[in-house]
Formats: structure tokens, sequence, C-alpha cells
């Protein structure tokens, strides 16, 4: 049984790392000007943080728990990341992507227990 | 059991012919060496991950950031590094529906690399959380096919 803290580390790690990817997709959607505009970008900037911070918890879950168990961990991202292009993206959820998220929620409950 | 109600309705094709038509024309189709590509991205990401967690094993406690200027997770994040360019230049060039499931073969890889070289234990249960995540992963990527 994975102790609490870690899991609840990964779950935060997954969810700043989707967060970091919606503004990394902004930022593409919205590159424009010079290369310093691009490199000041603020959706650049603050994805590229949510991306640090992501990879600080999970590297503190590593610490202290098999990779094996929290590199499988880390696949609840593709259930944050569909929610949020459902939020901020307009894309929709049909229903493979349903089945999929069901799949990966019980992969993970069966790599936690 | 829920799951299994779920697997029927998923399996049932979606009866849009006109918008189906259309949308496997806007498809991309999957040249050769993007697969290859982004199955070498699998075996690089999850090399990272080795040398990350090995890196992470010879920390001392407590954990500090000046900490992490170690030279395997270095080597770890710049593996990752090239992971991450390799994907993108498959993913430009090929579609979500074939890449999404190879991306996630890392799973096993990493498992398979944790389990013979950091002597980590796997169980059963564990195995089936591996293949269950491997599927799930499959088709949100073949979503994009058969929506």
């Amino acid at each position: 049984m994975i102790r609490w803290y870690i899991f609840g580390l990964v779950l935060l790690a997954t969810i700043a790392g989707a967060f970091g990817a919606l503004y990394l997709k902004r930022t593409a959607k919205s590159m424009k000007g010079s290369l310093i505009n691009k490199i000041l970008d603020k959706n650049l900037i603050i994805g590229l943080l949510l991306y640090g911070i992501g990879s600080l918890f999970s590297l503190v879950a590593l610490k202290f728990e098999n990779v094996s168990i929290v590199y499988a961990l880390t696949s609840m991202s593709y259930i944050w990341i569909i929610f949020l292009s459902m939020r901020f993206l307009g894309e929709k959820i049909n229903r493979y992507k349903w089945f999929g998220i069901a799949l990966i929620i019980l992969g993970v409950i069966l790599m936690s227990l | 059991m829920m799951n299994k109600g779920r697997k029927n309705d998923a399996m049932k094709p979606t009866e849009e012919p006109g918008t189906k038509d259309q949308k496997n024309k806007l498809i991309k189709k999957t040249p050769l060496w993007a697969i290859l590509l982004i199955i070498i991205c699998t075996f690089v990401t999850a090399a990272g991950q080795y040398f990350i967690k090995r890196g992470m094993n010879e920390l001392v406690l407590p954990l500090t950031l000046a900490g992490l200027i170690n030279l395997s997770i270095i080597f770890g994040f710049f593996l990752y590094g090239i992971g991450a360019v390799l994907m993108i230049i498959a993913l430009r060039s090929g579609s979500l529906s074939v890449l999404y499931p190879l991306i996630s073969l890392g799973f096993i890889w990493v498992a398979f690399i944790s389990t013979r070289l950091l002597g980590e234990i796997l169980s059963l249960t564990n195995w089936i959380g591996i293949v269950s995540i491997i599927i799930g992963c499959s088709f949100i990527g073949l979503s994009e096919k058969y929506d």
C-alpha cells in the first residue's frame, strides 16, 4: 500500500504538469513578435514554472518510493489534461476518452495497493 | 463490473458516416519513421527515469535544492529533454491515434528496468495495473480516430 503523502505528491505533480502543458499550449498558439517577446511571454513562463514545480514534487516522491510505482502514477496527468482541454480549449470528451480515463483510474488504484 | 458496462459502450461504433469520413481525411497518415522515433523516445525517456531514480537514491536526507546537482539526476533530465524533442518531432508528422498507444510503452520499459536494474518488486496486481494504464492511454489516443 502506497503511503498517502507519496500519492499526494504525485497527484500534485501531475496536476501542476497538466496546467503547465495547458499554458505551453497557449504559448504555442499566441507566439508572435521578437525573440525577446517570445522568451518573456507570460504563458511560457507560467507553463515552465508549473512544469518545474511538478518535477520537484515527483523528485521528492521518487526519493521515498519505487520508480516503477511513481512513474505509473504519473499517468494521472492524461486524465487532468483531458479535463483541462475540455474546460479551457473546448475539446470534447467522447466515450473512448471516458473508457481510457476509467482504465487509467483502475490502473492507478492497482498500482497503489 | 462498472468497467465492463463502459467497455461495451465504448466498443459500439458511432454512426455518423459523413463526419467520420471528413475526420479521417483530416487525420494525417503516420509515416514509419515517426513510429520508430516515438519508440526510441520511450526508450530514452525510460532510461532518463532510471538515472533520475538512481540519483535520488544516492542523495542523503534532508533533501535540498543544491543536492539535486547530481551527475545521475542531471544526465536523467538530459535524456528526458531528448525524449521530449523526439516526441514533439514525431507528433508533428504523425497522428495521435497511432503514436499515443506507443508512447505508453514507456510504462513497460520503466517497469522492466526498475525490476531488473534497481531490484524493485512489482506484484501481479501492479503488473495488471500497468497493463490497464497502457490500454487506457491507447484508448485516449484512439479516440481521435474513432470519434
